[in-house]
Order: C-alpha cells, then structure tokens, then sequence
C-alpha cells in the first residue's frame, strides 16, 4: 500500500492540474449555457419550469384517476380530478388552458357517472370559461354538457314529468349538433398550419 | 517532469482560449434574428432590402468569413429543434384531429339515438354525412387514428 503512494506520488501534480483543468472546461462549458434555464429552441427561449411542473402533476393526477376509476372507484376519481382543477396555476399559458379545460371534462363525465347531474353542469361551466374558442376541447365539453341534458331527461322522464324531459332531450340534441360543427371545423384546418 | 507540467499548463491555457472564443460565438448566434426572412434582410448592407426589379447582390467573399465550428454546431442544433418541433406539431395535429373525429362520432350516434321529431332525424342524417366526410379528411391527412374511429368512409355508425 506504502509502496504504491510512492510509486504514484510524482504525479500528484499532473492529478491536480488535471483536476483544475476538468473544473475549467465545466466553468467554461456552464458560462455559454444561456441564462435562464434550459435552452428552448433557436430562439433562445425557456423552457418554463413552472409550466412543466404543472403539466407533470396533471398527468400524474389523470393517471391517479385512472387507477381508481378501472377500480370502479368513481368518487376517488373525482377527487383526482377535482385536485388537477384546482392545482395552483403558475401563468396563464395556451397549454395550461388545455389542461383544464379537459380536466373539467373529464371531471363532469365521472360526475355524470356517479349521478352528480347538476355539479356535472357546473364543472362544464367551468371548464368552458378555459376553452372559448372552437377547439376540440370546446366540442368535447359541448359534449359533455349534451350528456348532462341527456342525463336529466331521462331523470325527469322517471319522475313523470314528460315535458320538461322533452325539452331537455332537445337541447342535448342541439348541444350535440353543435359539437359536430365546432369539430367538423377542427378536423378542416387539418393541414393549414391553423391557418383558418 | 517539469516541462510536462509547462506543456500541460500551455495546454490548458489553448483550451481556455479556445473555449472563450467559442462561447463568444455561440452567445451571438443566439442573439441572432431567428427568421430566416430576417436573416436575409440583415444581409444587405446597411440593413436595407434589395432595390425592386433588381437581383440581389452577391454575397460578398471578403465579408463573409466560413462558419466557425461552433457556429455549425449552433446551427445543426437550430436546424434539429426546427425539425423536431415539425414533427411534433404533425402528430400533434393528427392527435387533435382523431379526438375531434371521435367527439363527432360520439355526437352522430347521440343525435340519432335521441332523434324522435322529423327534424331532428333529418339533423342525424346531416351529422352522419359530415362524420363520413370528417373520415375522409382525417384518412387523407393522418392515415389512421390507432386505437381511436375508424377512418373508412364505410365504417358502421360508431365505428367502436
């Protein structure tokens, strides 16, 4: 062992040089990174972490969601469900709108399963208010209130009121109708860019 | 030993220079205008465009140094995030597009099942038409949606 130190001991400094070299390069290599974060593209923007980390927790609480739900574990769906809307947001941005906007989807379909009709409509409210534009997430959410009036009326059509059940089986084919038009024109800008 | 030590130390000096110029070059390819329409511009002197009617001037030889490797590498690295972003916004928009045709499907089948007055059955055959249309569109960008609607103009009505 005492041997062996000797035997290396003359080039100890070469080691040390080597070390100093090697921290040199990773200064020299850390001072051409843009400040900021991580590189984004050409363009040298971000990528903004806040924005990942949220879109992280989102996937994750859809894939808790999940689990429960193929372990007929409605309300704990919901419960996931209701954590992803109510994440704190870290800026209004395009991808977060999206986010929400089909978590409160997905929210109202569990709630339609577990016969929370009303709170179902609410939830589609709220999700609208983050998709006002003719998206899919738009359409699908039209979809879903559509599967609300569908759902009532077959509630009031149970409790004998023929009517009102009949009213609220003409919106839901009105609400339905108007999905086929927003996604009709989704599926036409296939190709422009969005240009149109 | 000791002129080791000097070869070594010259080196590590090289690589420090070497390293800064580098840096220094990188920094101003990141500063530089993103567009190539702007790039373009820039390159005529004193910034302005190319008179009407007439060819753009040659570059010219003296001005324009060969690019630097870090310059190349910035570039092959801009050219490769230009195509990545490509190819993501392509899948992007067929995965969008499925969804919607599956949503429109979903719809047709639901203004059908509920369909009882003559004009909301004439509302199902109109919805029916524009999801065999919406298939063709979809086949004609996307192909398919794996694992989503069928994009066979023919399919049965769901298609699932």
């Amino acid at each position: 062992m005492g041997g062996a130190v000797k035997r290396f001991a003359p080039l100890a400094p070469f080691a040390a040089l080597l070390s100093a070299l090697a921290l040199l390069v990773a200064v020299a290599i850390g001072a051409c990174r843009p400040a900021g974060g991580i590189a984004g593209d050409d363009a040298g923007t971000p990528i903004d972490t806040d924005v990942m980390a949220f879109l992280s927790a989102a996937r994750a609480l859809h894939h808790q969601a999940n689990v429960k739900e193929d372990a007929n574990d409605v309300p704990g769906a919901i419960d996931s469900m209701q954590k992803l809307v109510t994440l704190p947001q870290p800026r209004s941005a395009p991808e977060i709108e999206e986010v929400l906007a089909d978590a409160y989807a997905r929210l109202a379909e569990l709630r339609i399963k577990n016969k929370e009709i009303d709170q179902a409509g609410k939830d589609v409210e709220s999700g609208l208010l983050h998709a006002k534009e003719p998206t899919y997430f738009r359409g699908h959410l039209l979809e879903v209130r559509g599967m609300v009036e569908e759902e009532r009326a077959k509630q009031l059509e149970s409790a004998g009121k023929k009517d009102e059940a009949k009213a609220a089986r003409a919106k839901a084919i009105q609400l339905f109708d108007e999905v086929v038009q927003i996604q009709m024109k989704v599926i036409d800008k296939l190709g422009d860019g969005g240009k149109k | 030993m000791r002129r080791g030590l000097k070869g070594a130390i010259g080196i590590a000096a090289c690589l420090w220079l070497a390293l800064a110029a580098g840096c220094g070059g990188a920094a101003k390819d990141a500063s530089a205008p993103a567009s190539p329409s702007n790039a373009k511009a820039e390159s005529y002197p004193g910034g302005a465009g190319p008179t009407p009617g007439m060819p753009p001037p040659p570059p010219s030889t003296a001005a324009t140094a060969p690019p630097t490797g870090s310059a190349r590498r910035t570039e092959a690295m801009a050219d490769f995030e230009r195509a990545t972003r490509d190819l993501e916004a392509a899948s992007n928009e067929c995965g969008t597009a499925c969804r919607a045709l599956a949503s429109l499907e979903r719809a047709t089948v639901r203004i059908c099942e509920l369909a009882e007055e003559p004009a909301d059955v004439e509302r199902c055959e109109d919805a029916k038409k524009k999801l065999r249309n919406a298939r063709d569109r979809v086949r004609a960008s996307c192909n398919a949606c794996p694992g989503g609607p069928s994009v066979d103009r023919d399919a049965p009505i769901p298609s699932r």
